[in-house]
């Protein structure tokens, strides 16, 4: 089992008061999978994915990824998991303003200690793998918002991340755009990447082998889904 | 993470808000560029007032008179007798110490030339005090030791008496009356200018003249003691400590002057009064080195302040990073390096200035400040040390930063 989780609880203070944000969460995700998480607004799938991601902690419940209880990590040893073992798309591409694609792929080498020029090539074949092969030297806002989820894309995959962790990739694109990433995703997922999706869109939960709707702070009914795509 | 690397990103990070990051130095700039000219312009005082003394010699004692200037009135308790041509004789043959003594006798004297007149003050003198006084000629010459010893007839006047009574007339050859006597004219003295002007515009209404010769004349200045002297210049022979002939010579003339309680007389040497003006030269460059230091100190908060404000505008970019897999000792590495690297900058910055400044100073006046190395060095050190201190803990916060926090801000 590459992730696992057992009834994982946040939730946030708000003044004197904590407000529950995930109640008890369980679910399992195997190597290889695409699970689509979805729900309403403010139902903390966002929460859920940061847990996931590694960038924050449950209040309680356990993490368990490859096998390894996450609580027992230090902040250094969590780093290193965002670094290596997960790619993050987020919905606003963020991109570093300043750096063109090419330098906002090789980021993630950059602190994993990759030699610069093992860095410039990998992240040259990526730009090239998303469609950017133009676009290496052009910074954020030179490009469309499709191209810049693409550089994101191409930023997640950088050091042969284990998992991807797309939350609301397609938020700010257009429908057809917002298809050329699913597209890339499905691809993705094929060649063996585990893609987590999370959206509040039906039609990309359903593009997803697997369906996870979350609400109140809990999971739902789960949905195993025929490829509907093919 | 290589350093190059990390500094490349710093350097990227300033460079795309310049403004502001000249602004941050702006403190450190003013401080470091005033502790190296102030450390320069002290350098170069001391070596200008060493210049001055270079050529008086360390091995030269100066007696004088001690007495309230002309006008006030005198202390009554105080018994002054003035200082004598017979003084200087019983120190030159008493003390063994001594190789050789030389005075300067003056007198007001009325100089008189094809009609005019012109008020002045005769000074006899040896040619060698000449030399160690550092005076220079304008045109002419200075009169020498066989002139002295022959009692030759001969002047060198000061550089106002000369323009009045010649104007645009050549002086040197013309013969002139000094308190009516009949002199030749041999040179004319250069006009003092810079800091030591005041101690010799004396001279500018002088006429000098053989020792032997303003001997001979004296009527204004010879006293019931003796015939006065203003000034007498003793040189020590080579091997004798200056502080013990300067004893010697303080006891001697006790005894011949009779003094029970304040000496009427004022012995002095060039180490002295170096020393004294070193001393003085130290202590100023001190506090003027103390106050630049908080200049440093309030630059460095400075640094500080807007460092923070930077960690908090760039709360986003720390969460991608920190997302993208920064540990917090990449990214306290990169703020910390940040603000050594515009600390770095603004000393380097300041140095320049500092010199630049201590250069138009060394253009435009008698002093020469000198950046030494060591300037340098501790400008630019300190200021590597205050992007350290004052960097630590803007970047500390930065790397302490929740990444979800982080990335939630907008
Ligand atoms: N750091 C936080 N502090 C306080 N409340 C938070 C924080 N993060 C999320 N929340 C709250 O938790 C709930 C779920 O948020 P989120 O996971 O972002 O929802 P979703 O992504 O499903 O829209 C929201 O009500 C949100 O306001
Ligand atoms: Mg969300």
């Amino acid at each position: 089992m590459l992730i696992r989780l057992e009834n994982i609880r946040k939730s946030y203070k708000l003044g004197n008061n904590e407000v529950p944000v995930l109640r008890g969460i369980d679910l399992d995700i195997d190597s290889g999978e695409y699970v689509a998480i979805m729900g309403p607004s403010g139902s903390g799938k966002s929460t859920l994915m940061n847990i996931i991601g590694c960038l924050d902690r449950p209040t309680s419940g356990n993490y368990y990824l490859n096998g390894n209880n996450v609580a027992t990590l230090d902040r250094k040893a969590l780093a290193q998991i965002r670094n290596r073992e997960i790619g993050f798309v987020f919905q606003q591409f963020n991109l570093m303003a300043r750096s063109d694609a090419l330098e906002n792929v090789m980021l993630p080498a950059l602190y994993a200690g990759t030699p610069a020029k093992e860095r410039k090539v990998r992240a040259t074949e990526l730009l090239e793998r998303v469609g950017l092969a133009a676009q290496i030297q052009q910074r954020p806002n030179q490009l469309s918002g499709g191209q810049q989820q693409r550089v994101a894309i191409a930023r997640a995959l950088m050091n042969r991340p284990s998992i991807l962790l797309a939350d609301e990739p397609t938020g700010a694109l257009d429908t057809r755009t917002g298809e050329e990433v699913l597209a890339l995703f499905e691809e993705l997922n094929a060649e063996g990447i585990t893609v987590l999706v999370i959206t509040h869109d039906q039609e990309v939960g359903n593009r997803a082998r697997r369906l996870v709707r979350l609400r109140d702070g809990l999971l739902e009914t789960e949905t195993s889904q025929v490829m509907s795509a093919q | 993470m290589s350093w190059l690397e990390n500094l490349k990103i710093a350097a990227v990070a300033l460079w795309a808000n310049w403004l502001r990051s000249v602004l941050t130095m702006l403190g450190l700039i003013i401080g470091v560029g005033s502790v190296v000219l102030i450390v320069a312009i002290g350098v170069g005082t001391q070596k200008f007032v060493k210049d001055q003394f270079r050529s008086f010699g360390t091995n030269v004692v100066v007696v004088s008179e001690d007495r309230p200037p002309d006008g006030l009135t005198q202390n009554t308790d105080r018994r002054i007798k003035p200082l004598t041509v017979e003084d200087m004789e019983a120190l030159r043959t008493q003390i063994g110490a001594i190789s050789r003594a030389s005075g300067i006798l003056s007198e007001n004297g009325r100089v008189v030339w094809n009609n005019k007149d012109a008020d002045g003050r005769i000074y006899g003198m040896e040619p060698e005090l000449a030399r160690i006084l550092n005076w220079s000629i304008r045109k002419g010459r200075f009169f020498t030791d066989q002139e002295v010893q022959q009692r030759a007839r001969v002047a060198v006047l000061g550089e106002e008496i000369a323009d009045e009574l010649f104007g645009a007339e050549q002086p040197v050859g013309k013969q002139i009356l000094v308190n009516g006597r009949t002199m030749t004219v041999i040179g004319v003295l250069e006009k003092r200018s810079g800091a030591f002007r005041g101690y010799l515009q004396f001279l500018e209404r002088g006429a000098i003249m053989p020792f032997t010769v303003v001997e001979e004349s004296l009527i204004a200045n010879v006293t019931p003691f003796g015939r006065r002297v203003r000034i007498i210049f003793l040189e020590t022979k080579p091997g004798e400590t200056i502080e013990a002939v300067t004893f010697q010579v303080t006891n001697l003339l006790r005894a011949r002057h009779q003094i029970t309680a304040e000496d009427d007389f004022f012995v002095g040497n060039a180490q002295e009064i170096l020393n004294v003006f070193n001393a003085i030269a130290a202590g100023l460059t001190v506090m003027l080195g103390l106050i630049a230091a908080i200049a440093l100190l309030v630059g460095g908060i400075n640094i500080m302040n807007i460092m923070l404000v930077s960690v908090t505008e760039r709360t986003r970019e720390i969460g991608l990073r920190k997302a993208l897999g920064a540990s917090e000792g990449v990214i306290l590495a990169q703020f910390v390096i940040e603000a050594v690297l515009i600390s770095v900058l603004g000393g380097l910055i300041g140095l320049g200035l500092g010199w630049g400044t201590a250069a138009l100073v060394g253009a435009l006046s008698p002093i020469k400040p000198e950046v030494t190395p060591m300037a340098v060095f501790l400008a630019v050190g300190v200021a590597t040390g205050i992007g350290l201190f004052f960097g630590v803990f803007p970047a500390r916060r930065a790397a302490r930063l929740d990444p979800i926090v982080a990335l939630r801000t907008e």
